[in-house]
């Protein structure tokens, strides 16, 4: 994928960015700090990729820019900057006007966001209902749709995706289609509204890997045509590493290490990242040599004292055990959290 | 409906030999068929050079102490009121193990062998993580000194950095305990790393085998051609074109004539919607079918 363009105006005001972000559950185990001072910024026509396993934070940092945690949880501070305005100061009301509008979304599983008992037409073309609403209370007066109108666009919204037969499938229940062809429904449905920033929390780990190739072969295609920024989450880094522009790794809710792909992959600093990439097979990993991280990652009631890696780090020392380390500049815009680059 | 359909492969003794394919292809239905697990409607099975199909029931429960299973799934497999202790010594009490200290003794060997430790004994498969619940699936399938493991997805469930501790932890016991593997994944960078042999599968039946890596530098079915280039590599160097296959697998209800593959196959000719590939012999081991490779 050939690197977004660096203009002028992207390089003054990115387009989403992230200052301290802070998202705790309060259970009765104590406070859990699922996404503990995250920070990062998103240019317009970046691919961002986010890794990480299980329950590091993924998803919960997404779900924060989107304003969309329930109690027990609660976002406990930070900005979310997107076109320069925070959302975490705005009102719900406004938020609506947001989601699945200027930021598209893809999740999972697209069964549990897709409505079974509606016909697959009908839910795109609420999607693309909700746009038009959108462009009027933006001011632009342009009058709904007829019914030939919509339905011409949910068609071609469908064949954007390559959906075959599109006027069949129109009339048919999501159960009635190929996980495959309900995540393709699932990204018409985010695209209907040309969201300008489009986030995707694992959009094909549920799929079969020639599947896979198909919708990130699609999402790599739109956002090239549409300039379009991608937050990808995503555990898997075979993914990251054929997808991603930038990529973050996260561990126990907080950014560990933020790179460039090719930076990443070549040369990873952070202890945790360089184990991670060790623990993967690839096509040139022999036999016996991967290595593996032992020990587990930490509950998030319990985390350890210092660096959160500490127990599972190699190089701890007792600043490690002590003191938290901060957010360390490198060259090439790559930043590490580890006392070895202070 | 045939799951898998007139599949035909050889595991030798000491060897790995991985099954890839894509969900519902057949891969598990293969392993239980291997293990007598599932009744074949028809064809055979040899272990040790005997046929173990439809042996009587004395003899098959003989048998399953050479052959025997790990799970994807460490949550399921694993039954929550029994404490671990009891888990791992089951098939012993089931085998003839009467002496509890006995069985005490190799439980505890067992783990420790499978990096537990001897206080894990009296607890409950919540209190492990997936990792360590994979670990007691192990040590369990381990008890009756097996030559044979069918291990199915057993790494699918797991974190990265944890599915390298398991992978690593079979490859030592293979060596250790002399074991023979059939390893069952959808992942085809983790059955690279395991195998020494690979069959591939696509719609119940297996359409290329042969040496691991002779298939990964040069596959020659159009279907693992495919199938290898979707895989994503974890090394942004090594982003390169796609074989992206239109639509989704067919339904082995009602499968495709000829070639199964044909409809997706981006080489397909007019005979392979006619006539079925010969799943022919290329020698040194690998087999293929398909009509375009001689
Ligand atoms: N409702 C909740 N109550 C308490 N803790 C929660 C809740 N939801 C999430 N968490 C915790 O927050 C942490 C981060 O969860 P998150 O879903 O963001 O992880 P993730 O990185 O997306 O993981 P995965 O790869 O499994 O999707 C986890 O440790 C999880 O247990
Ligand atoms: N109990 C059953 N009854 C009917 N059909 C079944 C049954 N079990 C499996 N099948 C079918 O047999 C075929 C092969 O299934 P199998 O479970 O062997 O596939 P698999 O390759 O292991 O897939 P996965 O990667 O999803 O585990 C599938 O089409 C499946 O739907
Ligand atoms: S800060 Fe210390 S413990 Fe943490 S990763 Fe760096 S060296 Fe390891
Ligand atoms: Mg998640
Ligand atoms: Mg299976």
């Amino acid at each position: 994928m050939p690197e977004p363009e660096r203009d002028l105006n992207a390089a003054v005001q990115p387009l989403l960015d992230v200052r301290d972000l802070s998202t705790s559950f309060f259970t009765s185990a104590g406070e859990a700090r699922a996404v503990d001072g995250v920070s990062f910024t998103l240019r317009h026509g970046e691919v961002l990729g986010v890794v990480g396993e299980s329950g590091s934070g993924k998803t919960l940092t997404a779900l924060s820019v989107m304003r969309l945690i329930d109690p027990p949880g609660r976002i406990t501070g930070g900005s979310v900057r997107f076109n320069g305005e925070d959302l975490l100061q705005k009102s719900e009301r406004y938020m609506r006007s947001v989601r699945g509008r200027t930021i598209g979304m893809i999740w999972q599983d697209p069964m549990a966001s897709l409505n079974p008992v509606k016909r697959i037409g009908d839910q795109v073309a609420e999607a693309l209902r909700l746009h038009g609403e959108a462009i009027e209370g933006g001011g632009n007066r342009r009058r709904t749709m007829s019914r030939d109108q919509l339905n011409a666009r949910v068609v071609s919204l469908l064949r954007t995706v390559n959906v075959p037969d599109p006027e069949r499938r129109t009339r048919e229940y999501p159960h009635q289609l190929s996980g495959g062809l309900q995540q393709r429904v699932m990204i018409a449905m985010a695209l209907a509204c040309e969201p300008s920033l489009l986030i995707a929390d694992e959009p094909t780990t549920a799929l079969d890997v020639t599947i896979q190739s198909q919708i990130l072969e699609l999402l790599k295609h739109i956002q090239r045509e549409r300039n379009m920024s991608v937050m990808l989450i995503t555990h898997d880094l075979g993914v990251v590493a054929e997808t991603c522009h930038r990529v973050h790794v996260m561990y126990a809710g907080q950014i560990i290490e933020s790179a460039d792909v090719v930076e990443l992959f070549d040369d990873p600093k952070h202890p945790y990242t360089v184990s991670l990439l060790r623990s993967v097979p690839r096509h040139d990993t022999r036999r016996g040599d991967l290595v593996a991280i032992e020990g587990k990652v930490p509950e998030l009631t319990a985390l350890p004292s210092g660096c959160s890696f500490h127990p599972r780090c190699a190089h701890a020392t007792e600043t490690c055990r002590a003191q938290e380390p901060g957010d360390f500049d490198l060259p090439a815009g790559h930043t590490v959290k580890c006392h070895l680059y202070a | 409906m045939r799951a898998v359909d007139g599949i035909d492969f050889r595991v030798n003794s000491g060897e790995t030999l991985g099954i890839v394919g894509e969900s519902g292809c057949g891969k598990s239905t293969t392993g239980l068929a291997v293990l007598q697990l599932i009744q074949p409607s028809a064809g055979e099975v040899k272990f040790d050079g005997r046929s173990i199909v439809g042996l009587p029931q004395g003899e098959n429960r003989r048998l399953r102490q050479h052959m025997q299973m790990i799970l994807q799934n460490p949550y399921s497999s694993l039954n929550p009121r029994m404490r671990v202790s009891d888990i791992v010594a089951e098939p012993l009490r089931n085998f003839g193990v009467s002496n509890r200290g006995e069985r005490f003794d190799q439980v505890q060997q067992l783990l420790e062998r499978v990096g537990l430790s001897a206080d894990h004994m009296k607890r409950f498969p919540h209190e492990f993580s997936g990792g360590q619940r994979q670990r007691i699936g192990i040590a369990r399938a381990l008890a009756l000194r097996p030559k044979f493991i069918v291990a199915d997805e057993p790494v699918s469930a797991l974190d990265v950095s944890v599915q390298a501790q398991i992978l690593n932890l079979l490859l030592e016991l293979k060596e250790g305990f002399n074991l023979t593997y059939l390893f069952i994944s959808h992942d085809l960078s983790v059955v690279r790393y395991i195998s020494d042999r690979i069959a591939v599968m696509y719609l119940g039946e297996i359409v290329e085998i042969g040496a691991a890596d002779a298939i990964y530098a040069a596959p020659l079915h159009p279907y693992t051609q495919a199938l290898m280039s979707a895989n994503p590599d974890p090394d942004p160097h090594q982003r390169r074109k796609r074989i992206v296959l239109q639509g989704g697998v067919p339904s082995p209800i009602d499968p495709p004539s000829g070639c199964r593959f044909h409809p997706r196959c981006p080489l397909a000719e007019a005979r392979c919607r006619q006539d079925k590939p010969e799943f022919r012999d290329l020698g040194g081991g690998r087999s293929v079918a398909c009509h375009l490779v001689d």
